[in-house]
């Protein structure tokens, strides 16, 4: 799991390799699983992500050092 | 079904009055209760459904009253008719919002009340705007086959959406024993509105919680067991227009994609449901949940 450095997100994966995309609603929390990488671009830190669901949204994620190294994982979703 | 009296007009000042009481105590005592843009949304759906509503009225008086001409017996504007017609409105009012988390069609109705993360008296407001087309009046209008008039019918209904309102909160915990026992209540309601596997598809009470003791879909809240509130798969938005048709749009792209045989089936089966099983319905992700916490409880017995 990887955190946004200002608490508006996260990227999370299982075991079976599945990456969930967490981010701020308003005061609560909503996801969606990833399922293509299509919609994943990497500035230095930041990772801007859209899920396949349009209306979801994308979401800009400050990574730090992780995130060079979730890039590559995220590369891997087919 | 379009009576000179309805109580609902007269209940809404004191929705509003209510709304701005707990928003006040949300502010001291649970900040995160409200969200502004959650709020708008839900105060939308109120009016857009109370729009449609009046636009679908006539067509659902005809039809009440088609079935009246057409009754039984006649039953007296009597006091114990009152009683009896609430007490059978709410029975019927039970089979309808089950089956509206049941069948898929009447889910993409009444997905609109389910879709906020809130849960406080604005999220009673949340109301679909597409009822009509859900056919859910269909739960309702058998009473005047029966005998009871049309406009009865609709006034307890009436009654009926003014006492579901106050039960829309967290501010209340419990009330007491005899009261929890028989009527439906903010503590069975917020179980309702839970997204946790255990609270799933249960208490569709509308007034008295006792339909769901008879018919198996009670679930008590538990103290231990922090409710999150929504739909499994959250919307993620606060688009209104995308809030009160996502599910028909999902709909019509599931029953488009899949292949002939199966495409009435997603009219009909539950929400979840998919012809090759790749996705999760309450019942998967309850049973799931189950065997999880059985696996873990074992660990925990060997450990």
């Amino acid at each position: 799991m990887v955190l946004d450095r200002a608490g508006i997100g996260a990227l999370l994966r299982d075991s079976a390799g599945r990456v969930m995309l967490l981010r701020r609603h308003g005061a609560r929390w909503a996801a969606r699983l990833l399922d293509s990488h299509a919609g994943v671009r990497l500035d230095r830190t930041f990772m801007t992500i859209a899920s396949s669901d349009r209306t979801f949204g994308a979401v800009t994620l400050d990574l730090g050092d992780q995130a060079q190294v979730w890039a590559g994982s995220l590369r891997r979703i087919r | 079904m379009a009576p000179h009296f309805n109580p609902v007009d007269y209940a809404v000042p004191a929705f509003v009055l209510l709304v701005l009481i707990e928003m006040v105590w949300a502010r001291r005592r649970a900040p995160d209760a409200y969200e502004p843009a959650d709020t708008l949304v839900s105060l939308a759906f109120g009016l857009g459904s109370t729009v449609a509503g009046l636009l679908s009225a006539g067509l659902v008086a005809g039809a009440a009253l088609w079935l009246y001409q057409h009754r039984l017996v006649t039953v007296p504007w009597a006091w114990w008719a009152w009683l009896l017609c609430f007490v059978l409105d709410d029975f019927g009012y039970y089979w309808q919002h089950r089956l509206g988390h049941r069948v898929r069609w009447f889910w993409a109705s009444h997905v609109n009340h389910h879709s906020s993360q809130h849960y406080n008296l604005s999220t009673a407001l949340r109301q679909s705007w597409t009822g009509f087309i859900a056919l859910s009046f269909v739960f309702r209008i058998p009473l005047a086959l029966i005998g009871f008039h049309p406009a009865m019918i609709a006034i307890v209904g009436g009654f009926n959406l003014i006492y579901q309102f106050w039960i829309h909160t967290e501010a209340i915990r419990r009330l007491p024993r005899w009261f929890e026992a028989v009527m439906n209540t903010p503590s069975h309601h917020r179980v309702h509105h839970a997204t946790n596997p255990r609270y799933l598809d249960r208490n569709y009470a509308g007034t008295f919680i006792v339909w769901d003791k008879a018919f198996g879909t009670f679930q008590p809240e538990r103290d231990d067991e922090r409710i999150r509130y929504g739909i499994v798969r959250q919307l993620g938005s606060f688009n209104l227009l995308w809030s009160v048709f996502h599910e028909w749009v999902g709909l019509a792209r599931d029953v488009r994609a899949a292949p002939w045989r199966h495409k009435l089936a997603y009219l009909w089966r539950e929400p979840g449901w998919s012809h090759d099983g790749s996705r999760d319905t309450s019942d998967a992700i309850r049973a799931r949940w189950r065997a999880r916490k059985h696996a873990c409880g074992d660990e925990l017995t060997r450990g």
